[in-house]
């Protein structure tokens, strides 16, 4: 196991933490009321912080824990041709992930003028994972 | 490991080249999940805009109050246009609330400010659109263009009222003298001293309703104000 897999799973480990902390507070948050909002509120308030009704947070919370499942299962469970497939599939999630963190950023650095802390942990986090996993994938061809 | 390193280097060419079409593949279709995410987003957005000036002209409506002044029951909408819990309040609970019971004469509905994000301008600014009778356009539009904590400047509040058609030199009078500051902050006072702590939140016949924002709370109060009101009768 390489130190860039330990890292692979480290950081989605630290993803599943904040989405499952912010996957938390919005759904706990049950009288839905600006008191006094902080920027991390107002991001999660926002119309962009859900899709079709489903929170964003819990969208990036169950795509973490695919990551963790398909890695998981890649590094330790399956034999080469299917781990390498598995690997391919964690790094498209962890892409796609990457790409929408990246969409949410903009969002909130020139939409919304707020920044939530653990939104941005996981923007970073998902990076890292997405530049591990093809650091590690491309290593192998 | 399952694979070390060695083995994989004895890889084949044609296993290279599938492997790599596949990679191809996953990488394409996370980018069009990730396009479709972001196109839904857009869309609902665009589609969930307030609509509540639309009955203007087919109901009553004086000021700040929509609906029947007699009904026998009142709701009253503390609230605050740079809230996004107010927007969505606006743009989901305010046309069910019309629907449902200020159309059928049931309920009178009043918007009160209660400044808790910077909005007095805007707050403002919807007053002065209520002296030309179009506070409940404004109201929309003020909701639409909710996009940031960052207070409406005076300018993108006057662009708003000429984009609505109202009588700009007025208005921008309206706005540059600050004309109904006194009226928001006697509002929120009021709010306060009521026990309003954040927006939206919502009174039916004076009784403050905890988690009155939400439908299905609010209609429950409703029904059972109708209930008492119908019983004193």
């Amino acid at each position: 196991m390489t130190w860039r897999r330990w890292g692979i799973l480290l950081f989605i480990l630290i993803g599943i933490a904040v989405s499952g902390y912010l996957t938390y507070t919005h759904l706990a948050n049950v009288a839905p009321v600006c008191a006094g909002l902080g920027d991390c509120a107002y991001v999660q308030a926002s119309s962009y912080a859900k899709i079709m009704g489903v929170p964003v947070a819990l969208l990036g919370l169950l795509a973490y824990l695919g990551m963790l499942a398909t890695f998981g299962a890649a590094f330790w469970l399956l034999d080469e041709e299917r781990a390498y497939l598995a690997e391919q599939i964690a790094f498209g999630l962890a892409f796609a992930g990457f790409l929408y963190s990246a969409y949410l950023t903009y969002v909130e650095a020139f939409i919304l003028h707020a920044y939530c802390i653990y939104c941005v942990i996981s923007a970073i986090s998902i990076t890292v994972v997405t530049a591990l996993a093809a650091w590690d994938l491309f290593a192998e061809m | 490991m399952a694979r070390p390193k060695k083995q994989k280097r004895t890889t084949s060419q044609s296993t290279k080249k599938k492997q790599q079409q596949s990679l191809w593949l996953i990488l394409g279709l996370a980018g069009l999940v990730v396009v479709v995410l972001i196109g839904i987003t857009m869309v609902s957005r665009s589609r969930n805009q307030p609509t509540t000036a639309n009955v203007v002209g087919e109901i009553a409506a004086e000021g700040k109050v929509l609906g029947d002044p007699n009904a026998p029951v009142e709701v009253i909408d503390f609230s605050d246009f740079h809230c996004p819990h107010c927007r969505t309040f606006a743009v989901e609970t305010e046309p069910k609330l019309i629907e449902e019971y200020v159309k059928t004469g049931k309920v009178r509905f009043v918007y009160k400010h209660f400044i808790v994000v910077n909005s007095h301008l805007a707050a403002n600014a919807s007053e002065c659109a209520r002296e030309q009778g179009k506070f409940w356009e404004y109201h929309d539009y003020l909701f639409q263009k909710q996009e940031t904590d960052a207070p409406f400047t005076p300018e993108e509040l006057k662009q708003y009222a000429r984009d609505l058609g109202l009588d700009t030199a007025a208005f921008d009078k309206c706005v540059d003298s600050g004309k109904y500051l006194d009226v928001v902050n006697k509002e929120t006072n009021e709010g306060r001293s009521m026990g309003v702590r954040g927006t939206p939140t919502i009174f039916v016949n004076g009784k403050l309703i905890p988690r009155g924002a939400l439908w299905p709370d609010l209609k429950a109060a409703i029904d059972q104000a109708l209930q008492e009101a119908g019983a004193s009768q």
